[in-house]
């Protein structure tokens, strides 16, 4: 983040999450050029300005269309439940139709200019007190232009006149490539000191749609790309990565664990607003130790969401009942909510958007997921390492302890995950559940491998699990252990 | 006697290529037939005629009669294409 010597004002740009990575909104009476490869959102990001000036901010808005017909905008954005047609009844939507009339042909024959545009515009705002400006899109205006050099002074012409009508506006602009040169003619993004890039790439066999603020002259901006996705009922949604250069206060609360055994390993339980990694071989008990965590915390009051991608509904509840946990009750009383979903049921965005949704409705005091290994399934190494930083981020400002699980690829050890890296960097404390081998038999042994802040138990603790659910033992003698993972 | 000659000129009063078409038609009025109608709209003043109209550029010369419309755009500095597009004589009378 940088922040240069002032600051101009903003203006609410109307999509969830951008004005976060904006700092504030898109600059106040200024222009802002947004540009991006077809199918990147862009007449969305032209039309969600002026319809959240509009139902938000009681702010009119003159859309200015060179491409799409006015009445296919009216139709096309309905399904996001913007009503374009009532709102120009009302006049606080005016089109200014620039679109091409294929009906008429027009010769040309010698120099002109668009002030008929800029007059049609001005017109527009005057009559209907606009504060909001959107210009889709360039290229097509580009084209009509004999000479790059005309189209660039006719561009130029209409970014002055938008700023001396005292609009913030936005004007979006075509490119050919998501990592080639800003625009397609390669003089747009000199119209305006304020460039915003629409990406939509393939990333493996997933679709990944990112946001990036190139420049705000006058204003810091959160950089780098931030994941976007575009839902039905609210158009573009951006998810700010905002963790990297982020001081998490630290906590000295302790919460359990869920398991007295395991609170006294840690010297009290887990901190608050930290995160927790329990990860070991399929069948340790992950999920159980995630049930364990769920039901300890509501023993003492406090409220847990359980996301699982692992397991429907009705399988978590049994689960949990075959360990003496009735989480029907939990639900019942208001203290838990089970969230199940597939993996695939959606991106990963999304995912992380309704975890954040959850939260907010429900106000959870800790929060399970179970288990990570699933949706890192479904997902590329860099969006996964992006909803990483994502969950972190939302679940040490909303003051919550979370508690991830993930699977080892090694059956009989302890051999950590893969994208471990990232899932351990995250993660506060690490709890491994693995396969010990103890004179002739197979047993299960739990270790708290990594604590921050904290000094802990650093045995290896042998564990049973019956219908009562996991009864962690005596410390097994260094001697039997098979072998613990490096400490990362 | 055929079909009158009807043209409008659309201009935004002040600007340099409108300012040069309003010279440019003066070279056009030896052309034009004698009952010929000729009207200059100044979308300045106007500016819901532009809206009407669907203006986006400007200098437009419109021939609204005979038909087709014909529409030119520009200063009209290319004055053998204006008359080409009218369906004009050239200047020498050809």
């Amino acid at each position: 983040m940088s922040t240069t010597g002032y600051e101009i004002a903003r203006l609410p740009s109307g999509i969830p999450g951008l004005d976060g990575v904006l700092n504030g909104g898109l600059p106040q009476r200024r222009l802002s050029l947004v540009t991006g490869t077809a199918g990147t959102g862009k007449t969305l990001f032209g039309v969600q300005f002026l319809a959240a000036g509009i139902a938000r901010h009681d702010e009119a808005g003159v859309f200015v269309t060179f491409e799409e017909r006015p009445a296919a905008i009216r139709r096309n954005f309905r399904s996001f439940g913007w009503d374009v047609a009532t709102w120009e009844d009302e006049g606080r939507w005016r089109f200014v139709d620039a679109s091409p009339q294929p009906e008429e042909e027009t010769v040309v024959a010698g120099e002109f200019d668009l002030s008929s545009l800029v007059v049609r515009v001005k017109h527009a705002v005057s009559e209907s007190g606009a504060r909001r400006v959107a210009i889709d899109s360039t290229g097509s205006l580009v084209e009509q232009f004999a000479s790059p050099f005309a189209a660039r002074r006719a561009l130029f012409q209409i970014a002055a006149e938008l700023q001396d009508m005292g609009v913030t506006s936005v004007m979006t602009a075509e490119r050919a490539d998501d990592y080639g040169p800003i625009t397609k003619y390669g003089f747009e993004e000199f119209v305006s000191d304020n460039v915003v890039i629409l990406r939509n790439s393939l990333e493996g066999e997933k679709r990944r749609r990112t946001i990036e603020v190139l420049k705000l002259r006058g204003g810091s901006h959160l950089k780098g790309e931030h994941l976007f996705t575009i839902q039905p009922a609210h158009g573009l949604i951006v998810v700010p990565q905002e963790t990297i250069d982020i001081e998490y206060e630290a906590s000295g609360t302790r919460l359990t664990t869920g398991l007295p055994e395991l609170d006294e390993m840690c010297r009290g339980g887990y901190y608050d607003k930290s995160l927790i990694l329990v990860t070991g071989a399929t069948g340790t008990g992950k999920s159980l130790m995630a049930s364990h965590f769920i039901a300890g915390g509501v023993a003492n009051g406090e409220r847990a969401l359980l996301l699982s991608f692992e397991e429907s509904r009705a399988q978590l509840i049994r689960n949990a009942s075959r360990w003496g946990l009735d989480f029907e009750q939990m639900e019942a009383d208001g203290m838990l909510r089970l969230v199940a979903a597939a993996p695939e049921a959606a991106s990963l965005e999304d995912h992380l958007l309704r975890m954040k949704e959850e939260v907010r409705t429900f106000a959870p005091d800790r929060v399970a997921i179970d288990s990570l290994t699933a949706l890192q399934r479904i997902s590329t190494a860099r969006s996964f390492r992006e909803y990483l930083l994502g969950l972190t981020f939302h679940i040490k400002t909303h003051a919550l302890v979370g508690l991830m699980t993930a699977a080892t690829e090694d059956i009989a050890g302890a051999g950590l995950v893969s994208g471990e890296l990232h899932i351990s960097t995250v993660s506060d404390t690490i709890v491994v559940l693995q396969y010990i081998g103890r004179e002739s038999a197979i047993s299960r042994g739990v270790a708290v491998l990594k604590m921050r802040g904290s000094d802990h138990d650093k045995s290896l603790r042998e564990y049973t699990i019956d219908d009562a659910g996991m009864h962690i033992g005596e410390p097994v003698p260094l001697r039997t252990w098979t072998r613990l993972p490096e400490v990362l | 006697m055929g079909v009158p000659t009807v043209l409008r000129l659309y201009v935004v009063g002040g600007t340099q290529a409108s300012e040069r078409a309003l010279q440019s038609v003066q070279r056009l009025h030896s052309a034009l037939p004698g009952d010929a109608e000729f009207e200059v709209v100044d979308l300045r003043e106007r500016p819901e005629v532009a809206e009407r109209e669907r203006i986006v550029a400007t200098p437009l010369l419109v021939r609204l009669s005979p038909e087709p419309v014909r529409r030119i755009v520009g200063d009209l500095s290319d004055v053998d294409r204006v008359r080409w597009s009218l369906g004009l004589p050239d200047e020498d009378g050809a």
